[in-house]
Formats: structure tokens, C-alpha cells, sequence
């Protein structure tokens, strides 16, 4: 049952019971036989008004606990159960009464709001959710009444087996099913009862319910008659056929597809949740909020805009659904691999990736930072290739902190470059570098493609005189950002204000010894984004980069940018479009340029607009969508 | 002349003296389908042989056999090449190492005229059998209620031995296996495929076929190889007229 907020708050600390009561109910509280001497006194008046409604034998032969603790069973209701869902009386359910007449309680409790006001008013008592007539058949009789499965479902439910409705077949098998066969052939289910173990898993872990029964199968008595007849008939013609114990066949296992195990299945579902065919799959690692995240949704945007959503498909391989969802459409396909097998390791991750692109065979998959396709791509005979054309987006190199290239691009790429017919770079100084470092020869350098990641055009936006001179940083806490910079820009500017909205990372905030003109904002969430128009620039610091996103959001918004030439961003950031600091490690270099953007508003103004233009010329949608659209044709690709 | 209803199509590798056994459930069968009014055509394809399994099949003189040189290297070349050549009404295969149970063909070809549209055939149950570890495998019939069709996409329903009209494999060749490449399982890609044109799987009630597990095999092969199965269309062929909404999960 769903429960409401309300239902949720007043419900507290009842999966804690539930717990306890999945191991061993029997167990006794003691806290609660003290706390009840002081509730009685203080109860009487509640006492008498709950009784009539109280059923003290149900309640004790239900919750064992409390008849083993020897606690007066009404004022371990008031005091307890009721609080943690138990029902007085097999006709109500404090839990559905909570949450159907949240609006009415008005402060009370649910059985006293009932008492007090809710029989007179002809108040529903419970959800019931029973389908009776299944009930009946599968594991009463069909002369039972619908109190005896209430009954039955209130005095069994704490095995956590039983269905108050469910499929027919269960009604079929139930004809078949031999009890005595099921717990010799099962002894771990204990005292559980064999049927409604069965119901409640067995069926769905492939259990057996008869020597002589498979479901879906047929009669398996007469099969295996068939079969000794049969081999009989060829004694004397093999061996080892001969050899055989004609006798023992009975006792053989069988297999057969009906039942799938955990991974086939999770494959099947994910399968029929796609449910339709599919002409681009784009596979992410994640749904967070990074950079490579957004590129991995802008292109699945795009593709969805050439091929139709319903044919076109986000898969989540390594992490879990995240903030990132927020930038899709509402009609977006999205699988997340986590969905469906929660505690996949790495191995079976990839080896889902792999299978449902063979099966699904969409015309297309573009790799965005997936650990799980990379790992299927760079196996020489996964045979992925034969399925879809595979694409892969790379942005830049991580390093360690000796200095040494790492990531994708540095140890997959090389690896994969074979069976990837495309790769789509977000920065062409990034593409000269592979092309160097790796010697790709001349005539396969057209599988780079610089593909950049694309900016809603809007109006440069207005922007008032600043007065405060106030610059904001923003960045993730790592070695990567420089965050170590600011405080030594800041040092040197001691006239302006500096303003730092952090991503958390490996380094705190408090290790950077930050002067008094920085102030540390909340750490930055993109909900609530940053407020561009309060400030005069915005400063950023990075040691290798693609073309950061934050930077092309800032550039977007109009206001002056200060940053690092590192990676791909001198492609969109220079001394025309803004300032760029040549030498990453020198804070008077920011400082200067700071200062200009601060001082020089006339000079701003016109670099912020070089800039706008220049973001409007190589960031616009038309172009991304129109380099998809080439890669996605295969047409000789201009650079 | 009277025409030939049934080929036996027989594929031979390097089975050397376990072929045997497979000659003779054959030949039984086969007798059995003639005192039912049948005419039979036994075919081996024989693929690469070994001298043992060549000698083998030149000294078997229970029955008439067409024997066909193969030099494909591959169990669905293999297959594709005895269709071409058979002249039988029907098709009806098994591997150099199985045995059929000896009604297998006469069942097949009465259940496959009583049915009106086009199936192909398989056993109601198989005996896997080992020097020490047995188990039975069993058919699904694709009319059966219990059948999802859907689970084939990641399971085999069926073996390779199956019976069906010639034209069915006319139609529908099997594609080569490329264990080197990662791409095998000829027969659950053949299984997928023909779904996918609209043929009907059934199993022919009562008969049960004996498949042998050695120690190599090409489906072991392709298990440990982590092959995939080859192209079909299966899934755009279940999916492709489903207007189903994307469930979020």
C-alpha cells in the first residue's frame, strides 16, 4: 500500500517492527511491559472507549509477541501497536484507515477517530484488495466465506507469503500439487506451510510441486514412460545409451525456458519495457548532472528528434537514475540498468549492455562515458559490432597526479578504435591531440568529429552596471579545478568579492585557507543554478578540460569570462570573446584580467558580446543536430 | 515413382564409431515410417570427415544412404547444403551423435499433415545423456498457454533436430556460424528467425529424441566462447505494432 504523507508520518517506525517480525516475532519486548504500566492509568477513559472495537483474542493470537511478553493486549495497542500498524480486529486496518480519512483525523487516532466518529459516518474499515473468489480457490475452499480469508490472510500474513489476488494458474496447480513431494523435496521451508510457500515464491524461483508435474510442460509421468519405452526399443544399438539407469528416469531434473533466472529475466522485462523497435540507443553511465552526462542527453535529444522518441533510447549502465533526468523529455525511454538487477557488479552490467543491444540490434549506439559498453567494445570478439555502428563521445584525458594520461580516451580508445566507426569529440583542440598522440593515419582522422555540445540561443541578456565588483567561481572541489587558486587570485584583489559555488569533491572548502573577500555559497545546485546577473564575472580555473559546460552556461547568460586556457577552451574562450589566462598557474595573471572585467565595463561589454556570437556561430543546436544527423547518415563528414 | 516424403538429413562431422548409433536409430526409424507407408530418402552430409567416421559410413549397409561430400566447416552450411539437395517432401535433421526415438518420423510427418498451417516440429521431450549426468529437456509448443514467446529472446526453446517441410528450409537457410567472430547458435538464430516470419514451432506429441553431451561440442564451444547469436529479426518482429507508452520505473 502506498501511503500518503500523512499515512507515511503517523505510520513511524513500523518497517523497524515489520523487521522483527520477519525473523522471530516471538521475541518479547520488555520495554514495552514497563511502558505500559505507565500508559494504563493515563489510558482508562481511551481504554473504554477502543474496546468494543478491540477483538483481545485475535489480537494475541496474531501478534505472539505480545501474548509471550504477557502484556495486557488493548494497552499494548494504544500504546504500540497501532502505531505500528497492527490491526485490533481482523476487520481493520489502522494503516488504510490513516491514510483513507487523513483529512478527517483532526489529531486523533485511527481506531479512536473510528469509535468516536467514523462507524457513525459508515467509515470504510479496511482496503481489503482481496480478489475472494482466487482466495478461496487457491487456499481455502470454494465454500469459505469472505471472513474466512480475511481470517486466514490475518493469521498467516506474517510469513510474508500470501497474495490477496493473483494469477489463475496458481488455481491449476494447485490440483497438482503434492505437499508431502514439496517439503521432502524442500526441507529448508521448515514449518512454512508447502502451498503457501509455493504461491508466495517457490513459484517464481522454478520450484517443483509434484514428482510427476512441471508447469507448462505437460504430464511428466508420461514423458518419462515415453522415454523408457523409447530407449528400450534402441537397446542394443548405443552403448552408453545401454548403459543407462531406465529405471531411475523419474528422479531426473528437467529444464526447460519457462523459468528464467534472475538475469534473463531482468532482460526480458527490460525488454518488454522498450517495447517497440529501435533505431538509436545513446548508453551513459550515469543520470547525474556532469557535463558528460548532459552531452549523453543532448544527443539523445537530437537523435530522438531524427528518429521519433519511441525509437530512440537512453541506457543508464552503471549508476543510478539522478538530477540529470530533469533535463529530458517527458516521453523519453530511459532504461537504467539498476532498475532492473540493483546489485549487478560490473561484469553483468556489461553483459546486459551487450545482449539487449544484440537482441534489440538498434541501428546506432553512441558510447557516452558507459563503463559497461566500453567494456564490452574493447573485447575483440564480443561481436557487439555485428548488431548496431558504434559511436563513442570523448571529451579530454583525467590524469593522475603524476601527470599521466588516464580515462577512457586514453586506454579504451585505442583499444576500441576498430570496431568504433565514430567518434565525437566536444572540442577540436582534444581531437588534434589524439590524432598526435596516438599517430592516427590520414585517411582515418575523419572518424573524429568535432561535435560541440549545444546552447539554447536566446537574447544576450541586459546586463546593469556593477558596482560591488563581485566574481563567482564555480567548480567541483578537485584537483582538476585549481580550486587552490582562489584564495591566491582573491589575495590580490582584495577590492572585489569573490563568490564560490562549489560542487563537492576530494578537497574541502576549509583546507584552502580562503581570505575574507571569498565567500563560500551553498554548494552549487543546478535547481537553482547560479545567479549570473549578480555578478561581473565569472572566474574559472581548471587544469585539463573539454569545453565545460558551466562555461558555456556562463557565456549563455552574458556575463564576462575569466579562465584557464587549458583543454578545448581556448576554442570559445579568447581575448576577444573574454580573458584568457595563458599561464594556468599564475594568480596575477587572473587577478589583471579580473580587475579589467571590473574596471572596464565598456571593454566587458563588448568582449561578452564577442562572445555571445561566437556561441551562437559554433554552439548552436541547428549545428549539433546537423552533425548528428551526418554521422547518423554517413555521409563524408566536413570538417 | 513413387515420391520420397521424408529426407533424413544426417550431418556428419568427426562422430567416428558414435555415428554409428546414429545410423542405426535412423535406420529404425526409418523402418518404422515404411511400414507406416512412407517413403524415406537417408542423407549424410559429411563435413570434413575424419578417415573413422568416412569408414564408418562406407561400411553401414542396414539402409540406402546418399552420401554428400561437405567441405563447409560449418554445422548450418552443412545443414543448407543437405536441403538443397534433398528430395523429400519433408526435411528432417539430426546431428552424427543423436538418436531419434524410433516413431520420430512417422509422428512427425502425421502431425504436420493434420495441421493445416505451417510448423515446424520438434520432439515433446529430449533425454540429454552423459557417460554420468542425465536430465531431460522439454519442447515448448508454441499454442500452449503457458508459451512467451519473449523469453526466446534470451533463451533456446528448441534443438536443432527438427522436422519441417523442405520449403520452410528452402526459405529460411541457416546462417553460418562464426565462433571466431563471437556469432554462433545457428539453430536458436534459425528458431528466432522463422518466429519472426510468422512459422509456428509445435511438438509432435509422444516422441523423444536422445541428444548426447560430449566433452566437445559446438555448443560448448560457443558457451565458452561467450558467442552471441546471430542476427535475426525477432524482436522488431514482436515489438514492431505494439503503440505501448514507455513504463517508468
Amino acid at each position: 500500500m502506498k501511503l500518503s504523507k500523512i499515512g507515511q508520518s503517523w505510520i513511524k517506525g513500523r518497517s523497524e517492527v515489520a523487521k522483527s517480525e520477519e525473523t522471530v516475532a516471538s521475541q518479547p519486548r520488555a520495554s514495552h511491559v514497563l511502558s505500559t504500566v505507565v500508559g494504563t492509568a493515563r489510558r482508562d477513559p481511551l481504554r473504554k472507549l477502543l474496546a468494543p472495537y478491540f477483538d483481545e483474542q485475535y489480537y494475541l493470537e496474531v501478534y505472539f509477541d505480545v501474548r509471550e511478553a504477557g502484556i495486557d493486549a488493548l494497552d499494548h495497542y494504544i500504546n504500540f501497536g497501532e502505531r505500528e500498524g497492527r490491526q485490533p480486529s481482523p476487520e481493520f486496518d489502522p494503516i488504510f484507515y490513516a491514510e483513507r480519512y487523513a483529512s478527517s483525523l483532526g489529531g486523533k487516532k485511527p481506531l479512536q477517530h473510528y469509535a468516536m466518529e467514523g462507524k457513525a459516518a459508515g467509515n470504510l474499515t479496511s482496503a481489503d484488495g482481496f480478489d475472494y473468489d482466487w482466495y478461496k480457490r487457491v487456499y481455502l475452499n470454494k465454500n469459505a466465506t469472505n471472513a474466512d480469508c480475511r481470517q486466514h490472510y490475518l493469521e498467516n500474513k506474517r510469513f510474508n507469503l500470501l497474495c490477496k489476488k493473483g494469477d489463475d494458474a496458481f488455481i491449476k496447480l494447485r490440483e497438482e500439487f503434492d505437499s508431502d513431494f514439496y517439503l521432502a523435496t524442500y526441507p529448508a521451508i521448515g514449518d512454512l506451510d508447502p502451498w503457501m510457500h509455493y504461491v508466495g515464491a517457490g513459484r517464481r524461483e522454478g520450484r517443483k510441486i509434484a514428482r510427476w508435474y512441471r508447469d507448462g510442460i505437460g504430464d511428466i509421468q508420461k514423458q518419462v514412460e515415453l522415454v523408457m519405452r523409447e530407449a528400450w526399443e534402441l537397446q542394443g544399438i548405443d552403448l552408453m545409451l545401454d548403459r543407462l539407469d531406465i529405471s531411475g528416469l523419474g528422479t531426473l531434473a528437467s529444464s526447460t525456458p519457462s523459468y528464467l533466472d534472475a538475469s534473463n529475466q531482468a532482460l526480458v522485462e527490460a525488454l518488454n519495457d522498450i517495447g517497440s523497435e529501435i533505431s538509436s540507443l545513446v548508453a551513459t553511465g550515469s543520470l547525474g548532472i556532469g557535463g558528460a552526462e548532459l552531452y549523453g542527453i543532448n544527443l539523445f535529444r537530437a537523435l530522438s528528434k531524427l528518429h521519433g522518441t519511441r525509437k530512440t533510447i537512453l541506457l543508464v549502465t552503471d549508476g543510478e537514475r539522478g538530477k540529470g533526468e530533469k533535463w529530458l523529455p517527458e516521453d523519453a525511454k530511459t532504461l537504467v540498468i539498476s532498475d532492473y538487477l540493483p546489485d549487478a557488479d560490473s561484469e553483468a552490467r556489461a553483459q546486459f549492455t551487450r545482449r539487449l543491444i544484440s537482441i534489440v540490434q538498434p541501428e546506432s549506439t553512441y558510447c557516452v562515458n558507459s563503463r559497461a559498453l566500453w567494456d564490452v567494445m574493447i573485447k575483440p570478439k564480443s561481436a557487439i559490432g555485428n548488431f548496431t555502428k558504434l559511436r563513442a563521445c570523448l571529451f579530454c584525458y583525467d590524469y593522475t597526479a603524476e601527470g599521466a594520461p588516464v580515462g577512457y580516451a586514453a586506454t579504451e580508445f585505442p583499444q576500441a578504435f576498430t570496431l568504433i566507426d565514430h567518434f565525437l569529440i566536444d572540442n577540436q583542440t582534444f581531437v588534434d591531440q589524439l590524432i598526435s598522440d596516438f599517430s592516427i593515419p590520414a585517411n582515418q582522422q575523419k572518424r573524429l568529429q568535432v561535435l560541440r555540445t549545444p546552447v539554447e540561443q536566446k537574447k544576450l541578456p541586459e546586463r546593469a552596471e556593477k558596482t560591488q565588483r563581485r566574481v563567482f567561481w564555480s567548480g567541483r572541489m578537485s584537483r582538476q579545478k585549481l580550486p587552490e587558486m582562489i584564495g591566491k587570485i582573491a589575495e590580490l584583489c582584495p577590492s572585489i568579492s569573490f563568490h564560490l559555488y562549489s560542487v563537492p569533491g576530494n578537497i574541502s572548502t576549509e583546507s584552502l585557507g580562503l581570505p575574507a573577500n571569498v565567500k563560500i555559497e551553498p554548494p552549487y545546485d543546478p535547481d537553482v543554478g547560479v545567479p549570473f546577473e549578480k555578478y561581473d564575472a565569472f572566474l574559472y580555473t581548471s587544469l585539463w578540460d573539454g569545453i565545460p559546460t558551466v562555461l558555456l552556461d556562463a557565456a549563455s547568460a552574458g556575463i564576462p569570462i575569466v579562465g584557464s586556457a587549458s583543454g578545448g577552451i581556448s576554442e570559445i574562450l579568447d581575448n576577444d570573446t573574454g580573458w584568457l589566462v595563458s599561464d594556468i598557474y599564475d594568480p596575477r595573471q587572473y587577478a589583471r584580467c579580473l580587475q579589467e572585467v571590473c574596471f572596464t565595463s565598456k571593454e566587458a561589454s563588448r568582449r561578452r558580446e564577442a562572445m555571445f556570437q561566437r556561441l551562437n556561430t559554433q554552439h548552436s543546436w541547428e549545428k549539433f543536430e546537423s552533425i548528428v544527423k551526418l554521422v547518423e547518415q554517413e555521409e563524408e563528414l566536413a570538417k | 515413382m513413387k515420391k520420397t516424403d521424408v529426407t533424413a538429413i544426417i550431418n556428419a562431422h568427426n562422430e567416428g564409431l558414435i555415428l554409428t548409433g546414429t545410423l542405426k536409430s535412423v535406420s529404425k526409424a526409418v523402418q518404422r515410417a515404411e511400414e507406416g507407408g512412407l517413403s524415406v530418402e537417408v542423407m549424410v552430409v559429411a563435413d570434413r570427415c575424419d578417415d573413422l567416421t568416412q569408414d564408418v559410413l562406407n561400411d553401414f549397409d542396414e539402409i540406402p544412404v546418399k552420401l554428400v561430400e561437405g567441405d563447409n566447416g560449418d554445422l548450418a552450411e552443412s545443414r543448407n547444403q543437405g536441403v538443397k539437395l534433398a528430395e523429400g517432401e519433408f526435411i528432417a535433421f539430426i546431428d552424427g551423435d543423436d538418436l531419434w526415438g524410433a516413431d520420430w518420423l512417422l509422428n512427425a510427418v502425421e502431425a504436420a499433415r493434420k495441421e493445416k498451417r505451417e510448423c515446424i516440429w520438434h520432439p515433446e521431450v529430449n533425454l540429454y545423456f552423459a557417460e554420468n549426468h542425465q536430465w531431460f529437456f522439454h519442447h515448448h509448443d508454441m499454442d500452449s498457454p503457458d508459451f512467451k514467446v519473449e523469453n526466446l529472446l534470451v533463451i533456446n526453446y528448441w534443438t536443432a533436430l527438427s522436422f519441417a517441410r523442405k520449403k520452410v528450409y528452402v526459405d529460411n537457410p541457416y546462417v553460418r556460424n562464426q565462433i571466431s567472430k563471437g556469432m554462433g547458435y545457428e539453430d536458436w538464430s534459425w528458431n528466432c528467425s522463422t518466429i519472426a516470419k510468422g512459422l509456428v514451432h509445435k511438438v509432435v506429441p509422444e516422441t523423444c529424441h536422445f541428444v548426447r553431451k560430449k566433452e566437445f561440442s559446438l555448443v560448448r564451444e560457443s558457451v565458452q566462447a561467450d558467442v552471441m547469436v546471430s542476427r535475426h529479426g525477432l524482436y522488431n518482429h514482436l515489438f514492431q505494432d505494439k503503440k505501448r507508452k514507455f513504463a517508468k520505473r
